[in-house]
């Protein structure tokens, strides 16, 4: 079949064809603790290999590749919890051992050739932004996490409830896409511009990535847990 | 016959599309398609002294051929709608009021035509090009110092809205959102010393 925008990933499409087609996906199988070399077995396949839900796996898949896509509200309740959570905890722990790790890396980089006082400002800045980033996760897994999983085995906490959550769920990536327009903008010309363009590569992957965690957060795992406590507010 | 219905005219190649478009929009209670033409040749055969349409919603594809930035000079006194499914340059569109997306649902592109009728000097609010002004940079150094709102509107002596509007202004320009953002600038443009953020 020919390819197409409105195509999405399905169980029988062979693995290595899935990541041929958005290279983005690579760098979510660890998440899974799926490996590389598929050899020419099926996505299906894959999941069975390394037992994961299939259902679940697929949907992070289309939500990394289609901008539009939103799995339909049936889809969601065959989708099990306890294993999106552990995706999520997985993404934090590359989040900030790969992704800001690298940034912060390449910056400090790129400001070795800035002035000195430049490169205080900058480094300033970005452990700002970091600390934000790993108490934001740092909530969602001592708090959120907890007390979904307390909702799972059927103990409800009164205490909280997932609203509060989404109230929390506050902007982190405001500073983010500041530091974008500083790199592009306003650090004087004489930065090292190759060194520049591998920071900002970076910045921009790790954002959009974090954009799909933020959906999968907002569009999938609250929609659930809301489901969760309704059922358990009307016993 | 008249009708308080405001009159919306559809220049659009597709039979298919401008069928649905006028489907959609005679269904509604504040809007009827009164003609609709497949391009902009047919458009200009129609009678001189008939009146112009409030609303005209085109294919950008369509204005390919006519002047450049011509939109507005085309259709001088009605609101002008973009009807979109295919890559358009940007400095294009802003020239038009409103755009509606095929995959807009019907609610949607109703919803679009009643805000478009409603704002008749919208043209002015974005004001993201250009350098930031004498007073945009002066709030931005009080922002980046720490100053709250009120302390920036006493010290100004601006209301605090104003100060709000200032610092939209300045995020649309520079892009730069956060506190520690505006930090970073001033001090990258020696608006302030180190010693004076807190």
């Amino acid at each position: 079949m020919k390819e197409n925008k409105y195509l999405l990933f399905s169980g029988g499409m062979k693995m290595a064809d899935v990541v041929l087609r958005n290279y983005t996906i690579a760098s979510v199988l660890p998440r899974f603790d799926v490996q590389l070399g598929f050899g020419e077995k099926t996505l299906s396949e894959v999941c069975r290999k390394y037992g994961v839900n299939e259902e679940f796996f697929l949907m992070v898949c289309n939500i990394h590749s289609s901008d539009d896509y939103f799995p339909a509200p049936a889809e969601l309740m065959k989708i099990d919890v306890a294993g999106l959570i552990r995706y999520l905890e997985k993404s934090h722990a590359y989040y900030t051992e790969h992704r800001i790790a690298t940034i912060e890396r390449r910056l400090g980089d790129m400001a070795a050739g800035c002035e000195a006082a430049h490169r205080v400002i900058l480094q300033k800045f970005f452990s700002e932004y970091k600390q934000e980033v790993i108490n934001h996760f740092d909530y969602e897994e001592s708090t959120v996490f907890p007390y979904i999983g307390e909702l799972l085995a059927g103990r409800a906490n009164v205490d909280y409830h997932i609203n509060q959550y989404e109230e929390n769920h506050s902007n982190i990536d405001d500073k983010l896409s500041d530091l974008k327009n500083i790199i592009i903008k306003y650090l004087p010309e004489n930065c090292s511009s190759e060194a520049r363009n591998e920071v900002l590569t970076d910045i921009f992957l790790f954002e959009e990535d974090l954009d799909k965690h933020t959906r999968i957060e907002d569009k999938i795992l609250i929609p659930i847990v809301r489901e969760i406590e309704k059922a358990h507010e009307k016993r | 016959m008249k009708s308080d219905k405001s009159s919306v005219v559809v220049i659009e190649a597709s039979e298919l599309l401008t069928a649905g478009l006028i489907r959609t929009i005679d269904d509604s209670a504040s809007f009827r398609v009164t003609e609709s033409y497949p391009d902009v040749a047919a458009y200009r055969k129609r009678p001189s002294e008939a009146p112009p349409a409030q609303i005209i919603i085109i294919n950008p594809a369509l204005l390919a051929d006519s002047r450049r930035g011509g939109v507005k000079a085309l259709f001088p006194d009605s609101r002008i709608v973009a009807l979109l499914y295919s890559y358009i340059n940007r400095d294009l569109l802003q020239s038009f009021h409103e755009v509606i997306e095929i995959y807009d649902k019907p609610a949607a592109v109703l919803h679009k035509l009643e805000s478009v009728m409603g704002h008749n000097s919208h043209e002015s609010s974005g004001s993201e090009a250009g350098e930031l002004s004498d007073r945009e940079r002066e709030i931005l150094v009080a922002v980046a110092k720490g100053m709250m709102n009120k302390e920036i509107a006493d010290l100004c002596n601006i209301s605090i809205h104003t100060v709000i509007s200032h610092r939209k202004n300045i995020s649309g320009k520079t892009g730069i959102k956060s506190v520690s953002g505006f930090v970073v600038y001033a001090l990258l443009n020696n608006l302030i010393k180190e010693y004076e953020v807190k």
